[in-house]
């Protein structure tokens, strides 16, 4: 698999590139701005774009930009989103084409490498990867429309579904069997008012639904 | 001029508090002696100019304000005003501790609009009848004070120059010609020291007190010029925090990552390859250091520990040690000031000596520390080359957060030597 990392501080780029080629990741651009980032996809192809949020030139929210700029220019190109803070504003605007392949993870996260490679191999597959921080924020905010008909339970399995598990790794967190799982993203899906459509595309569009409420 | 005038006062300020100070005469009192001499004879001298200056300009601006072609000189005239009467605000500091406010309407545009808003401005008036009243009293008041240390001290050295006078010299009121009668004169003189020691305070503080009832601000013109640095100071203090955010973001909490990252890595390897394991242990370690390094000076950049644990004294002292230029300090402070108050004297002092250590190649630097009334008055005197820039980057945020505290920051810096930073920072 081949990367490209935006990060502006040098000390993260060298670590994070060092950290995915110890993992067998091909760190093929590692860029400090939007710009750089924009013209290193274009040149290289990776499979996944690997972006700070805060970037030059005014340190603010470049990253996110630029990352929905490249979504824009290549629909559902695969984008990890690094930060020291998670938002859940740009969760939601990163999911909001429902194309998944998105990652939003706090810089933390990388410190458990195999969780973290294990995300990044997700999101580049066109998973999610939402964290956990930002996921609590979704549960601890306001629920209105069609997600106040949601059990308690299926609001679990939904959270761990943005956080980009698998039916298994949700059925093994909660102690129930798999198709019990099923069960409840199948009602999860019909209460949200889900079209019919491919079962991982039809995740993401359930994330969206509780991201914009 | 202006700045010329300025550095008069401070350093004879800095000079007199130089001079040997053991009890039972004071430091802090042998300074405001100095300080009051000082400020009557400068008062000598800028009374006799406020005098000439203030009959050529009411004669001329009279005569020319008839004709259109005439307001400039009206206009030139008020500007002249304007810049005495603020060198008499500064000379004022000499008694007052901190040099009286001012604070004209701000007038921009053409020459009319700046003529009638000059006119306007009440503050212009009372300048032009403070110097019409100063240019009397500043040469009376100086002329009554010379002549009486003339005779306090020539008749306490009477004895030794009496001989050289004819023989028929009158002084005082006997004529001075026999060893008795030259003998009597030392005592007339020490009656008449303490006398002149008490006229020069009276003089001195009913001149400023003149300086401060016609110069100092109207009431309004105070509110208008609180909310302005109000609103500085709401501002800095965002600034402050968006640069500590930055500060977090960029430094300690980047460096904790790339420790998590080291150490998460290390994890990874222990088994295949122990020996970097070990390498990216170390690695982990030493970003810990500098994690903790970075946060122990953002916290002191938002006070300094010191400070907190033993005062203002300490804390100052600290720092004049810590000078790579050789510094004193002279700390006088008897009442402690408010903590902002402390921090912001900390901050002057400490970005003066780093200014001085930088760029002024001077060879020592007295840092003075002294609180008169309700004034914390901080001095910080190199004996280098000069030039300071009070519009840099480090001197501008210094002059804005002692103008949050409602008080004045002046640089004097001629290029050639020596650079004087002196705050006063108000401690009611």
């Amino acid at each position: 698999m081949r990367v490209v990392i935006a990060e502006d501080l040098a000390l993260l780029r060298d670590g994070l590139a060092r950290l995915l080629r110890d993992s067998g990741i091909d760190v093929v651009g590692a860029v400090a701005d939007g710009p750089g980032l924009l013209a290193a996809v274009e040149a290289t192809g990776p499979d996944l774009a690997i972006v700070d949020v805060r970037l030059p030139p005014a340190f603010r929210d470049e990253g996110v930009k630029a990352a929905l700029e490249l979504r824009r220019r290549r629909p559902g190109f695969p984008v990890l989103i690094l930060s020291q803070y998670v938002e859940r504003t740009y969760a939601a605007e990163l999911l909001a084409d429902g194309s998944g392949g998105v990652g939003y993870l706090l810089k933390d996260r990388v410190s458990d490498v195999r969780e973290f490679v294990d995300a990044v191999r997700r999101v580049a597959a066109g998973g999610m990867a939402l964290d956990p921080d930002a996921v609590s924020q979704l549960v601890a905010g306001h629920e209105e429309g069609p997600l106040r008909r949601l059990s308690e339970r299926e609001r679990e399995v939904l959270s761990m579904m943005a956080e980009g598990r698998t039916n298994q790794g949700i059925a093994a967190e909660l102690e129930i069997t798999p198709s019990g799982v099923e069960k409840h993203v199948a009602a999860i899906f019909t209460k949200l008012g889900l079209p019919p459509a491919e079962t991982a595309h039809r995740r993401v569009l359930a994330v969206v639904a509780w991201l914009n409420p | 001029m202006a700045a010329g005038h300025g550095s008069e006062q401070t350093l004879s300020v800095a000079v007199s508090a130089a001079a040997p100070a053991r009890p039972p005469i004071s430091a802090a009192r042998l300074r405001r002696f100095g300080a009051e001499a000082a400020y009557l004879a400068l008062g000598l001298l800028s009374g006799t100019l406020a005098f000439c200056v203030w009959i050529t300009g009411v004669t001329l601006s009279i005569t020319c304000a008839l004709l259109i072609v005439g307001l400039p000189v009206v206009l030139a005239t008020f500007a002249l005003f304007r810049l005495l009467a603020e060198l008499e605000r500064k000379r004022a500091a000499l008694v007052l501790g901190a040099p009286i406010p001012s604070a004209y309407r701000a007038h921009e545009g053409h020459l009319g609009r700046r003529l009638l808003g000059a006119l306007s401005d009440p503050q212009s008036w009372k300048d032009l009848a403070y110097l019409g009243l100063f240019g009397v009293v500043g040469f009376v008041w100086g002329t009554i004070w010379l002549t009486v240390w003339a005779y306090a001290l020539g008749s306490l050295t009477a004895p030794a120059w009496w001989g050289a006078l004819p023989d028929d010299a009158t002084y005082l009121w006997f004529t001075l010609d026999s060893t008795t009668e030259a003998l009597i004169a030392p005592l007339i003189g020490l009656v008449l020291l303490p006398v002149a020691v008490l006229l020069q305070r009276g003089l001195a503080v009913s001149q400023a007190a003149l300086a401060r009832l016609l110069l100092a601000p109207s009431l309004a013109a105070r509110v208008e010029q609180l909310q302005r640095t109000r609103t500085a100071a709401v501002d800095t203090a965002a600034a402050d925090l968006e640069r500590i955010e930055r500060d977090l973001h960029d430094g300690a909490q980047a460096r904790l990552v790339a420790l998590a990252m080291d150490l998460g890595m290390a994890e990874e390897r222990f088994d295949r390859d122990p020996e970097s394991a070990r390498e990216l242990v170390g690695e982990a370690r030493e970003e810990a250091r500098r994690a903790l390094s970075e946060l122990r000076d953002l916290a002191r950049g938002i006070r300094p520990s010191l400070l907190t644990e033993r005062g203002l004294a300490a804390a100052i002292e600290a720092l004049a040690a810590r000078s790579p230029i050789p510094a004193t300090a002279h700390v006088d402070v008897a009442v402690k000031p408010a903590p902002a108050v402390e921090t912001a004297a900390w901050f002057v002092v400490s970005e003066a000596l780093a200014n001085a250590a930088k760029h002024s190649e001077a060879s020592h630097v007295s840092v003075w520390l002294t609180r008169r009334a309700d004034t914390l008055r901080v001095e910080v005197v190199d004996d280098g080359r000069g030039g300071a820039d009070p519009s840099g980057a480090g001197l501008r945020g210094l002059a804005q957060r002692v103008a949050a505290l409602d008080g004045t920051l002046e640089v004097y810096s001629p290029r050639g030597g020596p650079t004087v930073v002196q705050a006063s920072l108000p401690c009611a």
